[in-house]
């Protein structure tokens, strides 16, 4: 954390106009992580009113110190809300992933052709079907480009873990995708 | 006899570095990144501010709170003060005819 964001932090706590500064620094950051969990807009969008509202109530109280960076706070926040969110949306989860197609490949040519365009579909379904918190860890990893550290900030675990959690989050999509493909040969 | 049919155990799955490098380029190219609507972002901030405004009147310090009702208090005294004070010392208005000549006589002047 630079010493601007501190001082901006410490400015935040009584002052809005430092507060609307800290918010337009993240507010595509944690709308992209409710989105790519929801799968809509208007529940990413409801989700991201309510973590910046519970910042907003709870940014006096911030300490920044230890592993406690500010994007950590306020990612873990968004994190509680999401893993409410789950449980009250069981049965009708899913992700909208379906916008974005592979058509034109800024990939180098070996791995165009090792995940193909019916391996995308696969793909995509396979990561609709993991849990909360592998999903979790994949949105902040590919999509906020964390590192494991700050991951494990967030997600309240150790860098160890998370490492551990991200194997088995590999393997486990191949897997899916494998049985997938096989069940689609057999039928 | 019967023939013992062997069973091995999986200890740990690994996954190719290339093939790990293949997943994750496409994971990053199915998880693209997403602009939140205008609307929503500039709504949001101005009903957050509103919301930071009105926690901040609400949390002033009591201090500040005793002092503002204290001095309000006092002004307002004073003010009543002074007032009641400038009536008692003021000349009565003086009357827009003369007391002391009857209206009736200047006339007939």
């Amino acid at each position: 954390m630079t010493q601007e964001e501190l001082e901006l932090i410490a400015r935040a706590k009584h002052d809005p106009e430092a507060f609307g500064q800290l918010y337009r620094r993240y507010v595509k950051r944690i709308y992209n992580y409710h989105y790519h969990h929801t799968g809509n807009v208007a529940d990413a969008e409801d989700l991201t009113s309510r973590t910046f509202y519970r910042a907003l109530r709870h940014i006096g109280r911030y300490q920044p110190r230890g592993e406690g960076t500010f994007q950590a706070w306020l990612f873990r926040i968004a994190h509680n809300l999401v893993v409410n969110w789950y449980r009250d949306h069981q049965p009708q989860r899913h992700i909208a992933l379906e916008s974005v197609e592979p058509l034109s490949s800024p990939l180098p040519a070996p791995y165009d052709r090792i995940i193909r365009a019916e391996e995308y579909a696969r793909l995509r379904r396979a990561l609709e079907s993991l849990p909360e918190d592998r999903k979790t860890l994949i949105i902040l990893k590919f999509v906020e480009r964390m590192t494991n550290a700050e991951i494990a900030a967030v997600m309240g675990k150790t860098e160890g873990a998370i490492k551990a959690l991200y194997h088995r989050t590999l393997i486990s999509l191949r897997k899916a995708m494998a049985e997938e493909g096989e069940s689609h040969v057999q039928t | 006899m019967f023939r013992r049919k062997r069973q091995y155990i999986v200890l740990q799955e690994s996954i190719l570095p290339e093939e790990q490098r293949a997943l994750e380029i496409a994971i990053r190219r199915i998880l693209a990144p997403v602009d939140p609507p205008e609307r929503f972002v500039a709504e949001l901030e101005r009903s957050l501010l509103a919301e930071m405004e009105r926690l901040l009147l609400r949390t002033l310090p009591l201090s500040l709170r005793r002092v503002a009702v204290g001095g309000a208090l006092l002004g307002g005294l004073a003010a009543w003060f002074l007032w009641h004070r400038y009536r008692a010392e003021a000349p009565p208005l003086a009357p827009a005819v003369a007391e002391n000549v009857p209206p009736v006589i200047a006339m007939a002047h």
